[in-house]
């Protein structure tokens, strides 16, 4: 048996085995996008999980791989705004408490659950049949975004954590597009050496000192200017 | 928008990526951060270094000093910080305390006892510590906001940073707090930041908030360029020497100017800011390339280099090369009194007195500046009628390069203890006009003149007093010159100048060719 056969064969047992694939790839794009371009985001961690997130909540089991964009990104956002104002709420409520760090965030994660599977009871409720096939790991994924969530909250302000929860949207929403893309999918199963591309990327970006996009435009007035230096 | 141009600039500005790699991570090493991110730590090192800080009053390192602290020995006004704080987080400044004991903040609000342990024990918890690290409280002196910025700033006090690497002043720039920013002076929530010449010390543009330029003060008619930051040399001086005992490569240095300290750093930053660019309309990056791998030895040096790289102002460029100090036609002088002439030729045997600009801006503030009290009646003027002699005068001159020599209303020169040998020449002058039946030929005056120079140097024999025969468009005269101590521009200066009624005229002093030997005249300037 060769390397290849076995791949093959790993493959067909478990068709998400793809997604570790995917990983690196996302993982890079959340880099560059920082790095290149300058947008901000909630951490690393927040835009890879919610990516996934994505992915899981598109998943229709029946067609293996396939996920259905639309439905990933309707819920995944619908899902994630539970988790915002769930968290919002519960860091409101213990703003002026004094308590330590880690039992602050259970209770924000605990509120953020409780508001999860309300919503999940009131879909049930309603007769939404589209919530019924709900991954539930997709869930646990959006809920612990809250943890990076809470931290900006308690540390800046409620704008600032809300502003870079929409670049981590954005950029997860991307991502999701290029990974849930089945072209991009059989290429990544077909060349899969291609992934060790992401340790270049990442070891360039890792060494990149330009400006980034977004600060290009915040200096223009200063790089407009015509003048020695 | 002219991408070309654009990335061909790309390399003047300094980005974030930039600034992590090329400088933070290259130069300022883990134990030196640490330094700078502990403000007591600062405190210390900057305190041996003999570079003021604004007093200690008490520090609180844990949760059970907090009620065992004396917190009635607080004086009325202080400031409440976090020793780890990160951007301002957690700090109250407090103005003073009400009868019933509360602590009343520039807004307004009151803090009583329970507040002001509340706002501890959440500093102690980390609230305002990077990673929610345990910390810890201290209590500083209130700065007193310094007198020329108070039309500038909305409660709070201005803080200037320096950003200095390699012992090099780079950029400046003074934060103003406003009214959106609750007296802070914290760009990110409001407050104005505007760009200071390193050479001069005087603002250049400015931005409001991170980003939109500004060209007033808003709400009022103030121009934001144009202000003079005082003590620039001695902040350049404090600020390469804060960079070099923390061994920071790059840092921002944080000064309060107080009313009566002068300046004092209230902190460093191990990580500065990128928005003092858009303040100053330029980039840091191109600045940092030329500062790096230069020798400097000592903070004169470094001064010296950021002066000479980084300033704007070609005026004082021309003052240094020349040793001559730009003055414009139209100039503020002052006029000393008779006594101050011999004291100040026995300690300045040259005569001339150079006057860094800081210094006389220090001076001006710390003393009242007498006016002199002349009521004009014109020419017909006498001796008695002029109450006071004053100490100084100030004046405003034409600098006349088309004058031979400097003159001096005669009205003034009597206020400046000069009335004696006025009279005593205008006695001499009448007796010789009239032993010569107003002879008024060339050759009389003369020797009229000649004689009455005999009979001044009898009079006075240290010097300085000569009269002259004066031929020009108005007819002929004797006119008397004395000695006078005059500041113009940065020097502080003994001249001979004529005696004469310029009561008519607009300007009571013209300086002439002879006065103006350490200077040049900008004629555009006024």
């Amino acid at each position: 048996m060769n390397i290849s056969t076995i791949y093959q064969e790993a493959l067909t047992a478990q068709p998400l085995f793809v997604l570790l694939l995917l990983l690196p790839v996302v993982a890079t794009i959340v880099g560059v996008a920082k790095h290149v371009i300058g947008v901000k985001s909630l951490g690393i961690y927040a835009p890879i999980v919610l990516t996934f997130a994505f992915y899981f909540l598109g998943l229709n089991g029946t067609y293996g791989n396939y996920s259905d964009i639309w439905t990933g990104v309707r819920y995944g956002l619908i899902f994630l705004l539970v988790v915002i104002v769930g968290t919002v709420l519960s860091t409101r409520l213990l703003k002026n408490r004094r308590m330590h760090y880690f039992p602050k965030v259970s209770f924000v994660l605990s509120t953020v659950s409780i508001f999860l599977f309300s919503t999940m009871l009131a879909a049930q409720a309603l007769e939404k049949s589209g919530f019924t096939s709900i991954n539930a790991f997709a869930l646990i994924l959006i809920a612990s975004v809250a943890e990076q969530f809470t931290a900006i909250l308690f540390k800046k302000s409620l704008k600032t954590a809300l502003l870079l929860s929409l670049e981590t949207s954005l950029i997860s929403i991307f991502c999701y597009l290029l990974i849930a893309w089945p072209s991009f999918q059989q290429l990544i199963v077909n060349y899969p050496y291609l992934i060790l591309l992401t340790l270049v990327v990442n070891y360039l970006v890792g060494k990149y000192r330009g400006l980034r996009v977004r600060e290009l435009l915040r200096f223009q007035e200063i790089l407009d200017e015509s003048g020695e230096n | 928008m002219n991408l070309l141009r654009m990335w061909e600039n790309r390399k003047k500005v300094l980005g974030m990526n930039e600034r992590n790699l090329s400088y933070i991570r290259a130069y300022n090493s883990p134990i030196a951060k640490r330094f700078a991110d502990d403000k007591l730590l600062t405190k210390k090192i900057l305190a041996a270094a003999g570079i003021p800080t604004p007093k200690l009053l008490g520090v609180i390192n844990n949760y059970n000093e907090v009620d065992g602290f004396d917190w009635d020995t607080l004086p009325k006004s202080f400031v409440i910080k976090p020793v780890r704080g990160l951007e301002g987080g957690g700090i109250e400044i407090f103005f003073n305390r009400d009868k019933n004991g509360n602590w009343i903040k520039a807004n307004g609000s009151r803090y009583s006892l329970s507040d002001l342990k509340a706002l501890a024990a959440d500093i102690i918890d980390g609230k305002f510590s990077l990673h929610n690290e345990p910390d810890r409280v201290f209590f500083e002196e209130r700065v007193k906001i310094y007198k020329g910025f108070q039309y500038y700033s909305y409660k709070g006090v201005p803080d200037v940073r320096i950003i200095v690497f390699n012992s090099i002043p780079i950029m400046s720039y003074v934060r103003l707090p406003t009214r959106e920013s609750d007296g802070k002076a914290n760009l990110a929530i409001g407050a104005i930041g505007v760009g200071i010449d390193i050479t001069t010390g005087v603002t250049t543009t400015a931005i409001k908030g991170k980003a939109g330029k500004i060209e007033y003060i808003p709400g009022t008619n103030l121009s934001v360029s144009g202000l003079k930051i005082p003590f620039w040399n001695r902040i350049l001086e404090y600020a390469i020497s804060a960079q070099r005992e923390t061994g920071l490569g790059l840092v921002g240095v944080d000064f309060l100017i107080d009313r009566e300290v002068g300046p004092m750093i209230v902190e460093l930053n191990a990580r500065p800011g990128l928005s003092i660019q858009l303040a100053n309309s330029d980039g840091l990056s191109w600045r940092l390339r030329k500062a790096r791998g230069l020798k400097v030895h000592s903070s004169e040096k470094g001064v010296r280099l950021g002066k000479d790289l980084f300033g704007g102002d070609i005026e004082e460029d021309i003052e240094r090369i020349s040793g001559k100090s730009l003055i414009g036609i139209y100039e503020s002088i002052k006029l000393f009194n008779r006594k101050e002439v011999e004291q100040f030729a026995s300690d300045y045997p040259t005569h001339y007195k150079h006057i860094d600009a800081d210094a006389s801006n220090i001076s001006e503030t710390a003393r009242q500046v007498k006016k002199s009290k002349l009521n004009s009646t014109g020419s017909q003027i006498k001796t008695k009628e002029v109450d006071q002699i004053v100490k100084t005068s100030n004046v405003k001159a034409k600098i006349d390069t088309g004058a031979d020599s400097t003159s001096i209303d005669k009205v003034l020169w009597i206020t400046l203890g000069y009335s004696e040998i006025i009279e005593a020449f205008e006695t001499l002058k009448h007796e010789m006009l009239e032993a010569t039946n107003t002879d008024n030929s060339r050759l009389a005056l003369d020797k009229s003149s000649d004689q009455l120079n005999d009979k001044l140097a009898l009079l006075y024999p240290g010097g300085g007093v000569v009269c002259k025969l004066i031929i020009s468009s108005h007819g002929r005269s004797i006119r008397l010159y004395m000695d006078i101590l005059l500041q113009l521009g940065n020097y502080k200066f003994i001249t001979s100048a004529n005696v004469y009624d310029r009561e008519q005229m607009q300007y009571k002093v013209i300086v002439g060719r002879k006065s103006l030997n350490k200077f040049l005249v900008e004629p555009g300037q006024k």
